[in-house]
Parts: C-alpha cells; sequence; structure tokens
C-alpha cells in the first residue's frame, strides 16, 4: 500500500488509528502491539504476499539469535557472526545474486529487505554489546514491521522505538503530536506528489533518451532527476515521521536539507541521515579504530571513509554504477577533509554551486542503469558532443502530457521553460522550507493536503523510488 | 481539537475548489470543441447534443468506424460515444449516463468474443459500477474497487499523451496514402495522437479515424485468415446475463436497444450461436449481425480498425441497417464496396 493512495489516507490509516486508541481507552494495553504488527503485516502483504513469509522467517531466526546471544555464553560470539552472516546472506542472495556472473533471473528482490535487515544487523549487535534487555517476541515483531518505517526507512534503533512502544503513556490521545503529523504528513505528501512526481516527467524522458541529450538537456535532466529523488525520499520520510507521531511515537529525521550544504561533509549530514548514522555505528567506528590501532600512516585514516562510502552505494543496489556513485562521494570526503587540513576557504556561494554541481553529478551514476549510459550523460553535460544546446528533449517533452488545447500553441521553448520554471520552484524549496518538523502552519499544511489529494484524484500514482533499494 | 477540525474543513475547501475549478475548465473545454477520449469529456459532449436520436456506444472500433455527421445528413441523428481502451465491462455507469439524454435509441457495438467468455472485472469507476457488478458476480470484483474512481475526475484524465498539432505534411501524407482529405472533412480536427507509424485523429464531433498501414506491411503469413467455428457451441452464461443486465437498464430508460456484431479482425472470423443470442435478446432488441463479412486486407489500416475510407462504407451499412432493422437488399451496395477485393 501506498502512502500517497486514498486507499490508505482514508481507509487503512483511519481503521488502525481507530482500532489503536479504541485499545487504548478500553484499557486493552496487551493488544495494542498485536493490533499494530497485524496492521502492520497487511500493510507489507498488500504489495505482494509472497514476500511475507521470508520477513517472518528473517524476523524468528533474528529473534531467535538475539535471545541466545543475550545469554552471554561461551556461544556468544558464534551466534553473533551466525546471526550476521544470515542477515548478510539473505541480503546478498536477493539483492546482489544479479551482480554475479551467474545471474539468477527469477529472483526478485523482496521489497524492504535492505531496511529491515540492516535494522536487525544493529539490533543483534546491540545485543552482543549488552546495550538493550531482550524484547518479547512481539514486540521485537513491531520494532521491525511499524509500518511507517518499514519499507524505506527512516532505518530505526531499538533504543529510540521500544521504549516509546512499551511506554502507557505514549498510548493516549495527545492532540498536538496529532496536529503534528497532519502537518508532516501533508508536507510529505506535498513534496512527492506535486513536486518529485513532476519532475520524474523530464527526468525520465532525459534519462531514457541519452543520445540524443544536448548540454542543456543533460543538465536539466539530470538537475530535476536530483530534485526528484531528494523530494521523493525526502517526502516519504517526512510522511513517515507525521504517520509515527500520530501513534505518539517520534522516530528519527532523515533529511536536514542537504542541498543547503557547502561541503560535501554537510550533505551527508543532511541525506539519508538514519543510513549514515547506521554506517558510522556499525562500521566506520570500529573499522577506524581498528586501523587507527594498527597504523598511523594517513592513509589508514583515510581508508575506512572510502570503504563505508562504497558500501553505502552497494548497500543501494547491485550495479557497477552504484559502486561508482559510492566511491565518488569517498574520494570527495577525503579531499574535502585535505582542504580543510589546509585550512583554504572558499566564498559561500561558490562552495555551494562546487558542493551541488558534484552531488548532481554523482546522481547521474546512481540513476543511469549502466556505466555507458551514465557516460554518456556525463559527456553530454560536459559539452563534450558539440555546442549544441540540443532541443531533442524538449521537442519530445512538447508532444507529452500537455493538454490538447495548449498542444497547438505548445513549443519547444514552452516545454523547456515548464521544466526549468518546476525546477527553479524545487530549489527555492530546498533552499527555504525546513525539512522534518518544520514550523508549518494547519492553514498552510491543510491547503498543501488538499492541493496534494486534489493531484492525486486526477493523476497516476506512482512508488516511491527508495522502494527500489 | 479545533485544529484537526481547521485542517479537516481547509484541506476539503481547498480539494473541492480545485475540483470544481478542473470540471468547469474540462466543461468550458467540451464547449470550445476540444474533447479528449475520456468518459467525462464524451458525456459533456453528449449533454451539448440535443438532438441525438441513437447513441453508438463502444470501445476505439466504434469512435473510428463511424461517421455520424454523415449518418445525421441521412436520418439518423447521432452521436459517437465510441472510446478507446473501454470495453463493456465498462458500459453499465456510461449508460447510467445516458439517462438524461433524450436519444431514443442505444446501438452497442460489441466483438463476437465477449459472448465466448465470462465478463471481466471492471476498474470500477463510480459506486453505480460496484451496485451493478454485485448483481452479476456478488464480491467477486471487490479487489477491484479503487477510491480514486470515485472522483468524477478521475475517469477525464485532463492531459493527454503523444498529442501533435498535424501539419501542413501530415495532411498532404494522409492524402497520398489514404485518400482522405483532412482538410476538407468538415467534422474539424480536434486532435492527433501517435506517431509517424500509426496516427489517430479526432474529431469535433466525436469521430475519429485511424490511419496505419501495419497489416499492408505484415507479413502475408499473419494475414492468412483464421476460422474459429464456436456456432455449435453455448455462449457464456455469464456474458449473456451481463448483456440482459445492460439491456434492462437501457430498457428502463425508455430506449430501445440495437447489439450490433462488430466486423472481424483482419485475420480471424469467429462465428457464433447468433440463434442463442437472438432468443436471450428477446424480440424487443434488434440485432444485427456484421462480425462475419469478408472484408479486405487493404480495408484495414491496423489488425483491429478499418482505414477512414472503408469506415465510410461501414458507416453506409450501418446506417442502412438501423433503418430497417436489420439487412435489407438497399443495404447490398454499402456492403459490396465494403467487401469488394478491388482496392
Amino acid at each position: 500500500m501506498l502512502f500517497n493512495s486514498l486507499e490508505f489516507i482514508f481507509v487503512f490509516l483511519p481503521l488502525v488509528l481507530g482500532g489503536f486508541y479504541f485499545l487504548s481507552h478500553r484499557e486493552l494495553h496487551r493488544l495494542i502491539t498485536p493490533w499494530l504488527l497485524v496492521a502492520s503485516l497487511f500493510f507489507y502483504a498488500y504489495w505482494d504476499l509472497r514476500f511475507v513469509p521470508l520477513m517472518i522467517f528473517s524476523i524468528l531466526i533474528n529473534y531467535g539469535f538475539s535471545r541466545l546471544i543475550t545469554r552471554q555464553t561461551k556461544k556468544a560470539q558464534t551466534y553473533f557472526i551466525a546471526g550476521i552472516v544470515f542477515n548478510l546472506g539473505l541480503l546478498i542472495f536477493y539483492k546482489y545474486s544479479t551482480f554475479s556472473s551467474v545471474a539468477v533471473s527469477h529472483i526478485v528482490l523482496p521489497l524492504a529487505i535492505s531496511f529491515y535487515t540492516f535494522q536487525q544487523i544493529s539490533y543483534l549487535a546491540d545485543c552482543r554489546q549488552l546495550k538493550q534487555v531482550p524484547y518479547s517476541l512481539l514486540n521485537y515483531g513491531l520494532f521491525v514491521t511499524f509500518f511507517p518505517q518499514l519499507i524505506a526507512g527512516p532505518i530505526l534503533h531499538h533504543h529510540e522505538f521500544m521504549p516509546q512502544v512499551l511506554d502507557e503513556k505514549k498510548r493516549k490521545w495527545q492532540s498536538d503530536n496529532f496536529v503534528m503529523g497532519l502537518n508532516l504528513f501533508a508536507l510529505g505528501l506535498f513534496k512527492k506528489v506535486i513536486i518529485a512526481d513532476q519532475l520524474a516527467i523530464f527526468a525520465n524522458v532525459g534519462f531514457e533518451n541519452v543520445q540524443m541529450l544536448g548540454w542543456l538537456d543533460a543538465w536539466l535532466a539530470s538537475i530535476s532527476y536530483s530534485f526528484q529523488l531528494y523530494f521523493d525520499f525526502c517526502g516519504y520520510s517526512e510522511m513517515a515521521l507525521g504517520l509515527a507521531l500520530f501513534f505518539n511515537i517520534n522516530i528519527p529525521l532523515n533529511f536536514r536539507n542537504p542541498y543547503r550544504a557547502r561541503t560535501i561533509q554537510e550533505f551527508w549530514a543532511g541525506w539519508h541521515m538514519t543510513l549514515t548514522r547506521w554506517f558510522q555505528d556499525y562500521l566506520y567506528y570500529p573499522l577506524a579504530l581498528q586501523f587507527l590501532r594498527s597504523h598511523t600512516s594517513r592513509f589508514y585514516q583515510y581508508l575506512p571513509h572510502l570503504i563505508v562510502f562504497i558500501l553505502i552505494g552497494v548497500w543501494h543496489g547491485s550495479g557497477w554504477t552504484f559502486m561508482v556513485f559510492g566511491a565518488l562521494h569517498g574520494v570527495a570526503l577525503l579531499i574535502h577533509q585535505e582542504w580543510r587540513r589546509q585550512k583554504w576557504r572558499l566564498p559561500a556561494l561558490i562552495a555551494w554551486i562546487l558542493t551541488f554541481s558534484f552531488v548532481n553529478l554523482t546522481w547521474v551514476f546512481f540513476r543511469a542503469p549502466d556505466l555507458s549510459t551514465a557516460l554518456s550523460m556525463v559527456k553530454a553535460m560536459m559539452g563534450l558532443r558539440g555546442p549544441s544546446m540540443g532541443t531533442a528533449l524538449a521537442d519530445f517533452m512538447s508532444r507529452i502530457n500537455l493538454d490538447p488545447l495548449m498542444s497547438p500553441a505548445s513549443t519547444n521553448s514552452f516545454a523547456t521553460l515548464r521544466t526549468v520554471v518546476i525546477i527553479l520552484f524545487a530549489l527555492w524549496i530546498a533552499l527555504k522550507w525546513e525539512d522534518g518538523k518544520s514550523s508549518l502552519s494547519v492553514i498552510r499544511g491543510a491547503m498543501l493536503f488538499g492541493l496534494s489529494l486534489f493531484a492525486m484524484t486526477i493523476m497516476q500514482q506512482s512508488e516511491f523510488l527508495y522502494f527500489n533499494f | 481539537m479545533k485544529k484537526i477540525l481547521s485542517f479537516a474543513v481547509i484541506s476539503l475547501l481547498v480539494f473541492s475548489a480545485l475540483q470544481l475549478g478542473l470540471a468547469t475548465y474540462l466543461k468550458w473545454r467540451v464547449a470550445s470543441g476540444h474533447w479528449i477520449e475520456s468518459v467525462a469529456s464524451k458525456s459533456e459532449l453528449l449533454k451539448q447534443r440535443h438532438d441525438v436520436k441513437f447513441i453508438l456506444l463502444g470501445t476505439s472500433t466504434t469512435q473510428n468506424h463511424f461517421n455520424t455527421l454523415w449518418m445525421s445528413e441521412h436520418g439518423l441523428e447521432s452521436f459517437n460515444y465510441g472510446l478507446p481502451g473501454r470495453y463493456w465491462e465498462d458500459f453499465p455507469s456510461i449508460l447510467h449516463r445516458f439517462e438524461s439524454s433524450k436519444a431514443t435509441d442505444v446501438v452497442l457495438n460489441l466483438p463476437v468474443r465477449a459472448f465466448l467468455h465470462p465478463v471481466s472485472c471492471p476498474a470500477f469507476r463510480t459506486l453505480y459500477d460496484f451496485a451493478f457488478f454485485y448483481q452479476l458476480k456478488g464480491f467477486a470484483c471487490v479487489h477491484k474497487f479503487n477510491l480514486r474512481h470515485l472522483f468524477p475526475l478521475y475517469s477525464d484524465w485532463p492531459f493527454m499523451g503523444n498529442v501533435f498539432k498535424p501539419s501542413k505534411e501530415y495532411y498532404e501524407s494522409v492524402l497520398l496514402h489514404y485518400g482522405t482529405d483532412l482538410e476538407l472533412d468538415p467534422r474539424q480536427i480536434n486532435y492527433a495522437r501517435g506517431n509517424e507509424k500509426r496516427s489517430v485523429i479526432t474529431f469535433e464531433n466525436g469521430d475519429g479515424a485511424v490511419f496505419a498501414d501495419s497489416v499492408r506491411k505484415s507479413p502475408s503469413s499473419r494475414l492468412q485468415m483464421r476460422m474459429v467455428d464456436k456456432s455449435s457451441q453455448a455462449l457464456h452464461p455469464e456474458a449473456l446475463k451481463f448483456l440482459s443486465l445492460l439491456a434492462a437498464e437501457i430498457q428502463r430508460q425508455g430506449k430501445r436497444l440495437t447489439v450490433v456484431l462488430e466486423p472481424r479482425m483482419a485475420n480471424e472470423t469467429i462465428l457464433i450461436n447468433t440463434a442463442q443470442l437472438r432468443s436471450a435478446l428477446g424480440p424487443q432488441v434488434n440485432l444485427i449481425t456484421n462480425h462475419a463479412w469478408s472484408i479486405p486486407s487493404h480495408h484495414w489500416a491496423d489488425f483491429m480498425h478499418l482505414k477512414p475510407v472503408a469506415a465510410q462504407f461501414y458507416t453506409e451499412l450501418v446506417t442502412c441497417q438501423l433503418k430497417h432493422a436489420g439487412m435489407h437488399p438497399s443495404c447490398q451496395s454499402s456492403l459490396e464496396k465494403l467487401t469488394s477485393v478491388l482496392p
């Protein structure tokens, strides 16, 4: 079920919320967790029933390992390693089997597997380090499947979720949370339906016709995708935040205005924050510590960065493009650190332009189906295909998705102008509006919600981009 | 609580204002002759025609096989309610919209294949569809229910894909390859869509025309006529029941029903048990069987649609059949033009 579907907003959500507050009102607290768990499983099964057994299997195995690990017997480390191998094995089998030369074509990537696997690995790691007491199977199941964050994050840490679930005070109606939840949901829906889905038209046409693009087309297509990705994923995350608040649960922010960044470090401090936090806690720190103990050269100081960023790239998918994306960011971060060490400074505007242009360029590798397409796009952006500004894409755009009444008057420049206007609007919002728990007024939130609902009733529904990862 | 209520009221107001705005815009657009191929748009076009006596209901073959201006000039004031991509399971709510029309006759154009299979579930458009299909299939179609379809404008997708403005070269090419002078067509072009290989023209009165040469370019093996004789086989009971429910709705509105079995495809002829169909429909319904005529390949644009010249012959044939409530000796000349093997 999609957050941006009418069934979700007007049927599923009211039913689940109604049940939640009914049980809470009747003091039937023991039934609340099972209720949310069943609702979350239904939410997941609505996509594809086939994926449910795999997720339940993964939850049961991980829960079993967590119980064995927390006994702290001599075999705890073995159980921990076995648990990690199990999780990574599952992920590699489903997600990366197509990366090898022996591609297993019939395997379908189960929805959300990257997210729920990472969440469970962190749980096992914390069990190993005795950072938590074991929860009941039902509570653990809800931690993994809680529907607002199940499909595409934010990647939760159990200590920021479970205490809230177990707190009976959190089960009472709190209208402030509900209002903030509504505003956040409306903001996220607006970003997805009104901005991301509009930009998707130009981005998709551009990336499907890379060979036709002149430099202007290529820049418009790549910037469209950069903003589409941001508004799509940030919109999803804000909807998740809002939904969780309906149940009085605070889940962490996933974006903090990444496109305002003036350095690559600032960018990653605001982009998919829960994923970078996961890599930082469970991979970067252990690796960095290990290298620090055994080596003193600067190379070994930088190596963990590079490894982590390559793995962040690979986490998104099985392809060389993702690896190149991660490596480029890793190298950029190293350059940034050297730059900072030299105490060099750039004017703020130039620093912003450089950072955004670099990020925009790397999204080309992230979006392109293969390396040759990505390189072709980069060539077009650099003007290496000749001085042509390119009208092929605009010509194509002028033919699609336009009101027939407008069509006779529409021209190439009209299509280009339309895209430029949407991009400028997106840029303005990315720079001026605060992500996450913003100070949206009820009036503004309600207007965004009304506008988004209207768009949902007349336009085709589209999935969120991060569902593919 | 006050804030939550304000949120609900304001969002509802914004939503309603936008829906109303778009509905008004679409209405104005249809009034200016710019309809699009959707239920709401064609219904609005029908509403603006007060003289219509015959409504031709069907899918893309209906839209592209009839010249309703010619029919009107020859005594049958008709309206073309053919819609591409809408099959007979989508007809209940469309028929429901005919209630306010003063038309006396509904002409259902159906392919014979429809009677050999169970009826599919519709992509529910309205609550009316939901109730209608409950009579036929109980809850078997409930999974198709989608809240989006309850909004009337959903069915009126306001933006069309692949629309283009016909150029001088396009008109010349159509005249050269298909013998159709679109510039002189009194129906006036609404818009064109498609590409060089296959384009569709829609006219301001609701008609359409297909320009394609996929049949001409097909290998002869693909054009080999396939005869499927199902005339000894019973028609599917669900299809018959569905047709009788559609007929009951039309008769409830006080309109006469004519069922036309559409011309076969370019490479396939299916014979069905028309006697059973006739008896299921009863004496009040007129049945016209055009499904077995041998229409030569040069008349086909693609495997489903006739070229505009052949569509004109077909229009003349059906006009004659409607006037005489079936095949009549005076319709023979139109039939001969349609089935003539000479290009």
